[in-house]
């Protein structure tokens, strides 16, 4: 396997050898450059020694000092010179002496150039292998770098590009080069991946495919039955069929009620599955906020009279804000109806706007049971019920918080609740995209 | 006015047909799919056509593109169908429907509803 791994460890193998050799012959040569400079210093010693034996009278110390120097001499040759200059010191015959010191000076200038010959080439050599090793290192280097590129880097960026391009929703999964190496080997479980995600995307497609087609079916076969019992029973009431008694009368007049109460849990049931499916979309448009919260009161006169209960808007901004108005006025008719079914009799229901933190908070207080913490989680969920009213005006099916919710949040408001048992309840939610009420514009239009 | 009215739904039809006749004094020929409705107008001059949108056979849609595109007719069409959602009311639209009524409807107030949408389209 063209493993990134195994590369690795030739590589360090690589610098492991080259590295011993410089030291190895680094340490020999620095040996021998040491060596030839203890040469050097041996041979002025003896330099001034011969000198000394020259100029100087016989002393036994320097004929010890020159014993010494023999002694320490390695090399024969030199060691036979010394013994010789030492026996004519010795024989104290000055004729001799002169002849032998300049046989032995002779040969110590050649010595000591053979020495310093020696260092110089050492040091050279030295030299040379700390600037090759260097050298040779670097062209390493260099060609690692160039085989890592092609092998980890490029493979990697080329990998990212891919994750990203995923990620951003084109789907090319398919990779032309997967090497064989650890690089490779994550490209094909990154492939992997990318399958599994696209099967259960478009598994998860189709079953939202197949729920949309089973509300459009359910939505028809509703609808269809609830057509012919409301068209029926209003040619009944129209009076066109024939003349009813009054008893006939009431009696569809209740099943006219009932089916149109009916049609407005399938409406509001349908609602609420199309509103979460995802391709929901907004009729947006500006709109003055006062006009939402007037229109929301007036269309609930006729629950407010029956429920006998007062709904007291406190206090506005003077703002138009960018919503489907149809949809934030049910979201506000939803909760100003569940305030309304919780206040008791002469009770009050409260509305006020304000703008906080760069968004408009409307808030729907009452003075009713209020609602437990527990139960402030659950009733925004459908077909949720906390506490029933004490007086039912309308039987509710629990959808209404539910449609507030998702009509709030598809505007990119959020809804919440405040309450205490024995508090009442102020449920609130925002509405983000609001501008100053452009001023003057009835004056234009009157 | 003489209105053709292609609805598979023969409680539907029924009612519809009754109030037109009833209510609107019009005179109403009905048909029970798409197929049968274009082969109608090819038979015969109408001043309304009512499609309703699911159908077997042809469906409303796909009846008025026949009748609009292929047939070239003047005939004023409107649809009738329990999909009120917007898309499939600018379906209709765009394949040169009128108007739109959405079931369920209240048959006093349709007469008055096929009035306006002609008043508006013409
Ligand atoms: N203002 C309130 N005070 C006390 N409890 C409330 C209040 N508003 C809602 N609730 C509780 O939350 C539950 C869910 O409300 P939601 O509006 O979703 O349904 P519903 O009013 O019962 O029926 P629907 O609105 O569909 O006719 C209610 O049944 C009630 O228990
Ligand atoms: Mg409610």
């Amino acid at each position: 396997m063209n493993s990134i791994y195994r590369s690795l460890q030739i590589q360090f193998y690589f610098v492991l050898c080259l590295m011993l050799a410089a030291s190895y012959f680094t340490f020999k040569f620095s040996k021998e450059i040491v060596a030839a400079k203890t040469n050097i210093h041996s041979h002025s010693r003896l330099i001034t020694l011969m000198y000394e034996a020259r100029t100087q009278p016989y002393s036994k110390k320097i004929s010890y000092e020159l014993q010494k120097s023999r002694a320490y001499s390695l090399n024969p040759t030199r060691a036979l010179h010394i013994s010789n200059f030492i026996q004519a010191y010795n024989s104290s015959n000055r004729n001799i002496l002169e002849k032998r010191y300049q046989e032995l000076l002779d040969y110590e200038n050649e010595y000591v150039n053979l020495n310093e010959t020696i260092i110089e080439s050492k040091s050279d050599q030295i030299f040379a292998i700390v600037f090759g090793a260097l050298l040779l290192q670097i062209l390493n280097i260099f060609l690692y770098l160039r085989a890592m590129q092609k092998q980890m880097l490029s493979p990697i960026e080329h990998l990212t590009q891919k994750i990203n391009d995923f990620m951003s929703g084109s789907y090319s999964y398919r990779f032309t080069t997967a090497p064989d190496n650890e690089i490779g080997n994550l490209e094909r479980s990154f492939r992997l991946m990318a399958e599994e995600v696209i099967k259960n995307m478009e598994e998860l497609q189709a079953l939202d495919q197949a729920k949309s087609e089973f509300m459009n079916i359910v939505s028809h076969e509703l609808r269809t039955p609830m057509t012919s019992i409301k068209g029926s029973l209003g040619l009944i009431a129209s009076g066109k069929m024939g003349d009813l008694s009054d008893k006939v009368k009431k009696l569809i007049g209740i099943a006219e009620i009932e089916s149109n109460r009916l049609i407005r849990l399938i409406n509001d049931f349908l609602d609420l599955a199309k509103i979460e499916a995802k391709n929901y979309s907004l009729d947006r448009s500006w709109v003055p906020l006062e006009k939402i919260l007037l229109s929301s009161v007036e269309s609930l006169k006729g629950l407010q009279e029956k429920a006998n209960v007062n709904i007291q808007i406190l206090g506005y901004p003077k703002v138009e804000v960018n919503v489907d108005a149809d949809k934030i006025q049910q979201v506000l008719v939803n909760l100003l109806s569940n305030a309304m079914k919780f206040t008791t009799e002469h009770g009050s229901v409260f509305i006020q706007a304000d703008i906080f933190e760069n968004k408009v908070y409307i808030r729907i207080k009452d003075q009713g049971p209020g609602i437990s913490e527990e139960n402030q989680q659950k009733i925004f969920q459908k077909f949720r019920q906390a506490s029933s009213p004490d007086r039912p005006l309308v039987k509710g099916t629990g959808l209404g918080l539910s449609i507030a919710k998702a009509l709030v949040e598809a505007h990119e408001g959020k809804i919440s609740v405040v309450s205490e048992i024995g508090k009442g309840s102020e449920f609130y939610f925002t509405i983000p995209e609001y501008r100053e009420e452009i001023k003057g514009k009835e004056t234009i239009a009157a | 006015m003489k209105i053709l009215l292609a609805e598979d739904d023969i409680n539907i039809s029924t009612i519809m047909a009754i109030t037109l006749e009833q209510i609107g004094n019009h005179q109403v020929t009905v048909v029970e799919d798409g197929l049968a409705a274009v082969e109608q107008v090819q038979r015969q001059d109408y001043d309304l056509i009512i499609l309703d949108g699911m159908m077997p056979k042809l469906d409303g849609f796909e009846t008025c593109r026949k009748m609009k595109t292929d047939l070239h007719l003047k005939m004023p069409i409107i649809f009738m169908s329990a999909k009120s959602d917007e898309s499939s009311k600018k379906a209709g639209k765009d394949l040169g429907a009128i108007g739109y009524i959405e079931k369920p409807f209240d048959p006093n107030l349709v007469c008055e509803q096929i009035e306006k949408i002609l008043e508006e389209g013409m």
